[in-house]
């Protein structure tokens, strides 16, 4: 899972908006990674764990409650820093 | 005392976020699955919405979740994509 | 006439050896802070209570922690270079004792550690345990200017210091001062970078790459090893990012061959995984070192191993080529004999193989490879990984008696480790035995190549080993050649 985080700043370093996404319970190792790679502040998308036996439509909807999150994190935000 | 240090400072510095566009209109996006299942599943929904928002999608898979990317890999996205979604770490 | 002194205390203010001799007779012993008799004495002075000054050629904060840890009260004074004191009393080594009488007069001298001797000087039974004498090391007032001036600014050279720094890995380290990492460089270019180190990506410069081989404990005659040892984890394909960063246990194993090993002093014979050999396990640990502090690879951090294992500290063994009757690996691997090289694998920590009773090959490969089944996994076969075993001699000649080269014993191994899909349904298993016959036969490797094989070990003895295989992390041995031109 951490592998993400790795994957995640070094595209950021290179100058690409990302937005990771993966499931809960990584959160907080997830935090932790990206702050010892560099990017403290950095914020992933979290569905709900797990998804392995999700129906098609039931990983749609996954997948249309995060795009909110998803677009949080690339876009630029005109009144907040998106990533702090 | 003065010794020589094993550490490169460069790695050690703060990554500075990449540049925010304001909207993904005729933006590149790359989808990067890490190859878990269900993942790729994810990631059409997620190309689906982005393409109705006018952005440019180009899916990447990682040949072993548990392998961060090659640096090939990470360059290639680099070169071609302004933004990236990489999921789905489970 | 002993010579005159004021020196600094470690506990307050000058002490001069008028002040010592106003009391009646003296007994004062030169020692440095990094003299092993010198601690020695220090010690049974310290449990028999004994009424020594100790003169310490060494700034006050280490002749403090030279009392602190050989539990010396007395009084400790200390001496800085250039040690004008030790030279005003001829020193040539330490430790040397010196009874003075109260006029002045030196009434005895004794040199290193002699219990008889300094008991009779200090009149308190320094105690009977062996040894009762032991020769110590050289003052350090006898050092040239060059030495002076390095020793002069290794003045804060402690351990402690590389702890504090956090330039370890939980084991004592060796300060990489700028001359330690010169004489390391034996002239090579510090500022050839060898590529980004995983997972945190600071560049291997072979400044970085000597400073972790001086903190292992490395000698200059080590470094072309661990250079190519580096250069070998830094290729691609061998995934060293993924190794660094899994919850797996695997560490990198290094397997040297060809004339460097003599040149280093690795072992290849009795004890060759260790301990007890500087150069195997001072480089394994230099290597090591490279990921966990220029790539930031410390556990805990970066580096998410669940449990660790000790081999992660550095494992690093040479193949006895002369004592094996096969061809080397690096020459299965498509080098020439007369090339240096070190092959690097991803793997856990060795397993012992006990097997006394073979007489035949047949029987002996399938009682390693069974030795070896339930590595990784009892049912996750096949593994998908490479496996490397080191044979000891006893069992090499067991082997090829048969006329059975490296070939015949990797396929031996490959066929007796066999076991029916059912079995193995259990548990973790592979798509390959989901989908399997119950009684179709599934192997623990993939083919035989997947099996490595090197000779090193003592003459006597039947324990062969197996390190535990690094699964599912996309890897593959690398084979560097090593520059031993320098």
């Amino acid at each position: 899972m951490s592998c993400s985080v790795h994957d995640l700043v070094r595209l950021e370093r290179l100058g690409v908006a990302t937005a990771g996404v993966g499931t809960e319970p990584f959160a907080d190792e997830a935090l932790e990674q990206a702050a010892l790679l560099g990017m403290p502040g950095y914020r992933m998308v979290w569905v709900p764990h797990p998804v392995q036996l999700l129906t098609a439509a039931q990983l749609d909807a996954r997948a249309d409650a995060a795009m909110e999150a998803i677009l949080e994190r690339l876009l630029a935000d005109s009144s907040t820093a998106n990533i702090s | 005392m003065r010794y020589v240090s094993p550490y490169d400072p460069a790695a050690r510095r703060p990554v500075e976020a990449a540049p925010r566009p304001e909207s993904l209109a005729g933006r590149t996006v790359a989808l990067l699955d890490i190859s878990k299942n269900r993942g790729a599943e994810f990631l059409d929904r997620i190309e689906h919405h982005l393409r109705e928002r006018g952005a440019e999608v180009e899916r990447y898979a990682k040949p072993l979740f548990s392998r961060p990317a090659a640096g090939e890999l990470v360059e290639r996205i680099a070169a071609r994509a302004d933004l990236a979604v990489e999921s789905l770490a489970d | 006439m002993a010579a005159a002194f004021t020196l600094p205390s470690t506990t307050g203010g000058p002490v001069a050896l008028a002040d010592l001799l106003a009391a009646g007779p003296a007994v004062v012993m030169f020692v440095t802070d990094d003299c092993p008799t010198c601690e020695l004495a220090l010690r049974r002075l310290a449990a028999a209570g004994a009424a020594v000054t100790v003169v310490c050629e060494a700034p006050a904060a280490a002749a403090s922690r030279l009392a602190a840890r050989t539990g010396f009260r007395g009084r400790m004074l200390s001496e800085p270079a250039p040690y004008e004191t030790s030279r005003a009393y001829g020193l040539e080594a330490v430790p040397t004792t010196v009874a003075i009488a109260p006029g002045g007069e030196v009434t005895a001298t004794v040199l290193g550690w002699d219990a008889e001797a300094l008991s009779g000087l200090v009149g308190v039974d320094l105690g009977r345990e062996a040894p009762a004498r032991k020769p110590g090391c050289a003052a350090k007032s006898t050092y040239d200017a060059a030495q002076l001036a390095a020793d002069a600014d290794s003045s804060g050279d402690d351990p402690e210091a590389m702890f504090e720094l956090g330039w370890t890995d939980g084991l004592p380290t060796v300060a990489p001062t700028p001359e330690r990492v010169a004489a390391m460089l034996a002239g090579r270019d510090p500022s050839v970078s060898l590529g980004p180190v995983p997972p945190g990506m600071g560049e291997a410069t072979l400044e970085r790459v000597a400073a972790c081989a001086v903190l292992a404990g490395c000698r200059p005659e080590h470094f072309a090893v661990v250079e190519a040892a580096v250069r070998a984890m830094l290729v691609p394909g061998f995934n060293l990012h993924g190794q660094a960063v899994t919850t797996q246990p695997a560490g990198q194993i290094a397997v040297v061959n060809g004339p460097v090993r003599a040149a280093a002093g690795l072992n290849s014979r009795m004890g060759a995984l260790g301990p007890g050999t500087r150069a195997n396990a001072t480089i394994g640990r230099a290597m090591r070192l490279v990921v966990a502090l220029t790539g930031e690879g410390m556990p805990g951090r970066l580096d998410r191993s669940t449990l660790g294992q000790a081999g992660k500290v550095g494992t690093c063994i040479a193949e006895d080529e002369e004592r094996s009757p096969w061809p080397p690996l690096h020459v299965e691997r498509g080098l020439r004999a007369g090339t240096s090289a070190v092959t690097l694998l991803a793997g856990d920590a060795p397993l012992s193989i006990s097997e006394h009773r073979s007489r035949s090959p047949q029987e002996l490969a399938a009682a390693l490879g069974w030795g070896a089944a339930t590595l990784w996994s009892p049912n996750w076969w096949p593994i998908g990984a490479a496996t490397l075993f080191v044979i000891c001699p006893e069992h090499a000649d067991t082997l090829a008696a048969g006329g059975w080269g490296k070939a015949d014993v990797r396929r031996a191994i490959w066929e007796a480790v066999q076991r029916p899909a059912g079995e193995l349904r259990q548990g973790e298993f592979t798509d390959r035995v989901g989908g399997a016959a119950d009684s179709e036969l599934v192997p623990k490797w993939d083919s035989p190549d997947d099996i490595l094989l090197i000779v090193a070990g003592g003459e006597a003895g039947r324990f062969s080993a197996v390190f535990g295989p690094c699964v599912g992390m996309d890897w593959s041995p690398v084979t560097q050649e090593v520059r031993c031109d320098t």
